[in-house]
């Protein structure tokens, strides 16, 4: 037997298993401190401590004293601490490469605390968090604060379209005077045209003693009837200039004649006289305080994310695994009668302390392979200190699909939450602050992949509000929210998870516009019919101007239609046929006469 | 390692059985090829340990292998396919796949057991060849070195010396 086996071999083997069991019951402790601190350091980027580290095996439980892990982008302070934290690990399922914890507790759990010295960084963080808040424009309420202007400064205001359109008549009707003085300077005068008168009325008189006479007095009519058409080309482009200054006038006299009504509306949005009725009030208010709360919950997704895109990434991946599980291999997985995922951790709690309160969270059937066992993960969280006062309860679940995408819904409600020194409003000419309220909510939400749809309902009681204002708007503004004793609100945020359409609707804008109206109004419509009345004053003035201007066109289009249809009537006489007739009959009578005569002697 | 491969000399021209010496080379090849942590490594190196093998033939026979696996290592896994995705062995491993020992032995796993497998199938041919080879070498090839020149100047060599303080001769001479 000896021959054949090593006796001292066998001694020698358990000796080293014992010897290695030993090592690991004497330095687990210190080696799995190290493991996480390391571990941490590695996956952060920035100084990870752990007081102590205890493990008791019976059954296999990690206890954690003073974990501390520095926040790398602010090392003065930890992003996550906690005082102490049990982990219950099933080691079996260990060594088959999951981790199993069935029960994990976190106690005095908290973010964002200071640290007694300032943390190692080892990887610089992220640049683009420096560009991610930009300081809050004074947009929206700033805009409504300006004081109405006095109506004789609007007035004088050349840009005022009434007065541009009433000056551009009155000068258009000057021009057009002038060029149709021009003409009728050209135009025959009356002088001549008893003259030509005269002319005809001679030619009418002369004696036709023979057919030589007839064609001198049509040679003579002649000459005069081309100086009549002189005068009629004269006076066909003087009635072409009327009608052409005619249309100019008469088009920019309905120019002036719109223009007061025109000149309101450029009032009213210049001095944002319109802007009361459609303002978005609450948006205005509340809008940069609900995104500041949605920061908060954008914040612990953004550190949950990179699992979920790692997750994502493994399947896009799929490709590469495959080429590397031809040299190194892969597991190959059958059915399992107790199938488990991964990493599962079936029940955790924990107690979140932050400034704003106490925080019981717990999760149970935590893990990232929800297809495994079929099972949703919730969480829950429950505060009765929210600020004071406030209850919050918040319940929730999620899953991720093979697809690796996530669904997730839940709810949320909240109760007597004290508020107290809440800005809404820190522009340069407009403060507002509430000052105390209560404050009491519920909502929902769903998330699918990085798609959110949340609905909220706030409700704001007991509330007493401050502020300070430089205009009358404003300070119109203010009142009337002092005034609210209470206001409900609904939020609701629709979009990418991590730029969600946050839309803020509320009583509030009916009841400011309301309020805001009363009280605007009656010095607004004042303001109005004074303007209006000025405005039609100057229309009034404009017009009166080009009616007098109209009367002395009108003066002049009657004398060249009166002119015009004298020299027709020039043109038209019949002077001439008439002395054609004259002689002709003078002719007649004479041979009948002369017939007569031999006629009588004949039969005589 | 001079001093290991004057142990494997030694034991090859000592009068140490072929046959431990070539169950060590065997042995050495089946945990050469598969990775260093896996349970059936921890069965083979008690095996060895408690079997009278050559010690120093499985180390280097170890190390020599564990180079080879590298370059095997797409055929180890092509084995292990072959074997898991196999419809006929299915029911197989799906009945082995309920006991916490497989999976704890990852033979669930391509390469894990495709070594295993691959090892174990050629440890006996190569336990046999080994057998062959250290008889001729003690027969025709340690007696034909000798004569030569160069071998007359190795002894005279440092890894000679150490060769001698294995064996023993050094005391001697």
């Amino acid at each position: 037997m000896s021959r054949l086996f090593r006796w001292q071999g066998l001694a020698v083997f358990f000796a080293v298993i014992a010897l290695i069991a030993t090592f690991v019951y004497f330095f687990a402790d210190s080696l799995v401190k190290n493991g996480i601190e390391k571990s941490g350091e590695w996956y952060l980027g920035a100084e990870v401590n752990v007081e102590d580290v205890e493990i008791t095996y019976a059954p296999l439980t990690l206890n954690i004293k003073g974990f501390q892990a520095t926040d790398p982008e602010n090392p003065t302070h930890n992003l996550v601490s906690f005082a102490q934290a049990s982990v219950g690990l099933d080691i079996w399922q260990y060594f088959f490469g999951k981790i199993y914890i069935s029960e994990l507790n976190v106690i005095e759990l908290k973010l964002e605390q200071a640290r007694k010295s300032v943390g190692e960084v080892y990887i610089l963080a992220d640049e683009q968090s420096s560009n991610a808040q930009q300081p809050a424009d004074d947009s929206g309420l700033p805009k409504l604060d300006i004081s109405l202007p006095k109506v004789d400064d609007l007035l004088k205001n050349s840009d005022l379209l009434t007065v541009k359109h009433g000056q551009a008549l009155e000068q258009s009707y000057q021009e057009e005077k002038k060029k149709l003085l021009a003409m009728q300077k050209k135009l025959p005068t009356k002088a001549r045209l008893a003259q030509y008168k005269k002319q005809i009325t001679a030619l009418g008189n002369t004696k036709i003693k023979s057919l030589a006479d007839i064609e001198k007095l049509n040679q003579q009519f002649n000459v005069l009837k081309k100086q009549f058409k002189a005068d009629k080309a004269l006076i066909s482009a003087a009635k072409e200039q009327v009608v052409a200054s005619k249309r100019l006038l008469a088009k920019q006299t309905l120019a002036l004649k719109n223009s007061p009504s025109a000149d309101w509306k450029n009032i009213e949005s210049k001095y944002q006289l319109d802007k009361v009725e459609g303002a978005d009030f609450a948006h205005m208010l509340f809008g940069e305080k609900a995104r500041e709360y949605y920061g908060y919950a954008d914040t612990v997704y953004q550190k949950i994310a990179p699992l979920v895109t790692a997750a994502k990434a493994d399947t896009k991946n799929a490709a590469d695994k495959a080429n590397t599980a031809k040299n190194k291999g892969r597991f190959i997985h059958f059915t399992e009668q107790r199938p488990l995922p991964d990493v599962l951790i079936v029940q955790a709690n924990f107690s979140l302390v932050l400034d704003q309160g106490e925080f019981a969270i717990s999760g149970k059937e935590l893990t990232h392979q929800h297809w495994v066992r079929g099972i949703k993960s919730t969480i829950s969280v429950e505060s009765t200190n929210v600020q004071g006062s406030g209850e919050l309860n918040l319940s929730l679940d999620f899953k991720l699909d093979q697809n690796k995408i996530l669904h997730s819904k839940g709810q949320w409600q909240l109760n007597k939450l004290a508020l107290a020194e809440v800005a809404l409003q820190q522009s340069s000419a407009f403060t507002l602050q509430l000052d105390s309220g209560l404050l009491s909510g519920n909502g929902t939400f769903s998330l699918l992949d990085n798609q959110l749809i949340s609905d909220n309902e706030l409700m704001i009681s007991q509330a007493s509000y401050s502020g300070t204002g430089d205009s009358h708007l404003s300070k119109l503004f203010i009142n009337t929210i002092r005034s609210l004793q209470s206001l409900a609100l609904n939020i609701s945020a629709k979009g990418k998870l991590t730029d969600p359409k946050l839309s803020i609707s509320s009583p509030l804008d009916k009841q400011l516009k309301k309020s805001m109206m009363q009280q605007v109004s009656k010095k607004l419509t004042a303001f109005k019919t004074d303007v209006k009345a000025r405005l039609n004053a100057k229309l009034t003035n404009a017009l009166g101007v080009s009616n007098k201007e109209g009367e002395s066109l009108l003066d002049i289009e009657g004398l060249i239609n009166d002119t015009d249809s004298t020299l027709d009537k020039f043109i038209h006489s019949d002077v001439i046929k008439a002395k054609k007739k004259e002689f002709a009959d003078k002719q007649k009578k004479k041979l009948e006469d002369k017939l007569k005569k031999k006629l009588g002697k004949l039969f005589g | 390692m001079f001093t290991l491969l004057a142990k494997l000399l030694n034991a090859l021209n000592s009068e140490s059985s072929t046959r431990q010496i070539s169950l060590a080379i065997a042995l050495g090849f089946i945990v050469g090829l598969s990775p260093i942590f896996t349970l059936h490594n921890f069965v083979f190196l008690f095996v060895v340990l408690f079997l009278r093998v050559n010690i120093g033939g499985f180390i280097l026979a170890w190390g020599f292998f564990k180079g080879l696996s590298y370059l095997l290592s797409s055929l180890i896994v092509s084995v292990g396919e072959s074997l898991l995705n196999a419809e006929s062995l299915h029911s197989l491993f799906d009945m082995l796949y309920q006991f916490s020992l497989f999976k704890l032995a990852h033979l669930h796993h391509t390469y894990t057991l495709g070594a295993l497998v691959l090892g174990c199938i050629l440890a006996i041919p190569l336990y046999f060849v080994c057998n062959y080879l250290i008889e001729k070498y003690r027969l025709h090839v340690k007696a034909f070195f000798e004569k030569f020149r160069i071998v007359k100047a190795l002894k005279a060599s440092k890894f000679y010396r150490v060769y001698c303080q294995v064996s023993g001769q050094g005391e001697m001479s």
